[in-house]
């Protein structure tokens, strides 16, 4: 029985030795292991989601506010700040104009999420939202964000600037809407023309389709100048259309037909040419000669003879 | 003396066996293992193809650009990854279209003897009978589940976000 007894402890022990290394093994790497996972979710979060949601949720503010100005007639007196509220929290001044897609919902959503599938208690805080423009055709976005997230193998404290941006193609053009109480309305789409191939026909098509191009130099406003009253020339970003005479009432004005001289009224009877002939189609347009001269139909412009 | 000397070879060799079964027991803890490596780099690699790859850069005429989805204005963005495509079908409610893009995309990536489980949210979109896969997770003794999340926008008109969704890839070995 010596022997047996002595057999008995030694595997005993034996047995309690592996038994506790390995549940070691195991413990220290499934906690690596959830760092890990927590770490990527994070990251995925600032690097991913959050880039997205601001750009949902940009498109959602500006689509939000040119329909709130378009029923109130009302331009905005700083786009950029006035659409990164909206962005922030659905509201415009006093008024709230847009729910479910406010970074706070698209916050809360995610705060939610990594509760439920991670057990992180995450605690997101958007402080600021702003809209700028650096290039012609597309909105720069820029939030700021700070977190916490909790969970049982750590915490985890970050601020970050997510700088983002989107098309601003496809949106409607706030002054037409504003200024002809909704009747005009016109969306952003670029005409892809380059600007050494303006002639007569090419204006015809521009005008009727609606399109907007870019001039070095002109002092035309950028999309995100368009939502205040009195836009102001963008070295960078102006874009300009044409105003269709078909699409106005009346339809003949003694107005450029460069839809931001049109809608500020900046041109004086003298400076105006009237463009007809060589085919084009659209009878009372008239343009400046600065314009007859980029779009290539100073040969088509005839000087307007002014009433008094 | 014979019977002190029979118990005592008796007890040592009782003893002998007690040591060999003892050791033999803890060392087929360790050498006994379920290899799992192989499901492991499946399961990886199916996650890895999924998530990386965009639709853009898919050559499928079934699933890629031009290819029959496409055709049908069921996908509309190729800057989606295939993930994302799936996410975005689970979110439309299109769970069928979301499977056979599954099977499309993983059915000559995952080996014959492994068996492959796609969920979204919980429910599962390959096979869409998650009674079909559970059959043959009963049988196995090696089972790996990963996970990523997912979201997106339907599309670029209308910039809706969906998600996030959890996708988690189960392969076994069949």
């Amino acid at each position: 029985m010596f022997f047996t007894l002595i057999a008995l402890t030694i595997v005993s022990i034996l047995m309690v030795v592996a038994s506790r290394s390995a549940t070691v093994v195991q413990r220290s790497d499934s906690s690596a292991l959830r760092i890990q996972a927590m770490d990527n979710f994070l990251s995925d979060v600032e690097n991913s989601y959050l880039p997205l949601a601001a750009r949902a949720s940009a498109y959602k503010a500006i689509a939000s506010s040119t329909l709130y100005m378009n029923a109130t007639g009302q331009f905005l007196s700083d786009p950029g700040s006035d659409l990164g509220g909206v962005m922030l929290n659905g509201t415009l001044g006093s008024a709230s104009i847009m729910a479910n897609n406010t970074l706070q919902n698209f916050s809360a959503r995610i705060e939610e999420f990594a509760s439920d599938i991670y057990g992180i208690n995450l605690q997101m805080a958007v402080h600021s939202g702003s809209m700028a423009q650096t290039s012609p055709w597309r909105m720069d976005v820029a939030v700021n964000v700070s977190y916490v997230a909790r969970a049982d193998v750590g915490n985890w404290t970050r601020e970050k600037r997510i700088a983002t941006s989107i098309p601003v193609e496809g949106f409607l053009d706030p002054q037409y809407l504003v200024r002809t109480g909704g009747a005009y309305q016109h969306r952003i789409a670029q005409a892809g023309i380059p600007a050494t191939r303006w002639n007569i026909s090419n204006l015809d098509a521009f005008v009727s389709s609606g399109n907007y191009t870019r001039f070095e130099g002109s002092d035309a406003p950028s999309f995100l100048e368009r939502f205040k009253a009195s836009p102001a020339a963008s070295e960078c970003c102006g874009i300009e259309s044409t105003i269709n005479p078909a699409s106005v009432s009346p339809g003949n004005q003694q107005e450029s037909y460069a839809d931001y001289q049109f809608w500020a009224s900046s041109v004086e009877c003298a400076n105006l040419y009237d463009i007809s002939g060589g085919g084009f189609s659209h009878s009372f347009f008239k343009l400046d000669f600065s314009h007859a001269f980029k779009y290539n139909v100073s040969a088509y412009a005839t000087a307007l003879s002014c009433t008094p | 003396m014979d019977k002190r000397g029979f118990f005592f070879t008796l007890d040592a060799v009782m003893a002998l066996m007690i040591v060999g079964i003892g050791l033999f027991l803890v060392l087929s803890a360790y050498f006994f293992v379920p290899s799992v490596s192989r499901t492991e780099d499946i399961s990886q690699d199916a996650l890895t193809f999924l998530s990386t790859t965009t639709i853009e850069n898919l050559n499928d005429p079934y699933a890629g650009i031009g290819g029959t989805l496409w055709d049908e204005g069921r996908i509309t963005q190729p800057e989606n990854t295939l993930l994302q495509q799936i996410g975005e079908f689970k979110a439309r409610g299109d769970e069928a279209t979301a499977s056979l893009f599954i099977t499309a995309l993983l059915e000559n990536i995952v080996p014959e003897n492994y068996g492959l489980q796609v969920e979204v949210d919980g429910s599962s979109i390959y096979p869409l009978q998650a009674e079909q896969a559970e059959a043959s997770q009963a049988g196995t003794d090696v089972l790996i589940s990963k996970e990523t999340i997912v979201y997106g926008i339907s599309n670029t008109t209308t910039y809706d976000l969906w998600g996030p969704s959890v996708v988690r890839v189960k392969v076994w070995h069949g």
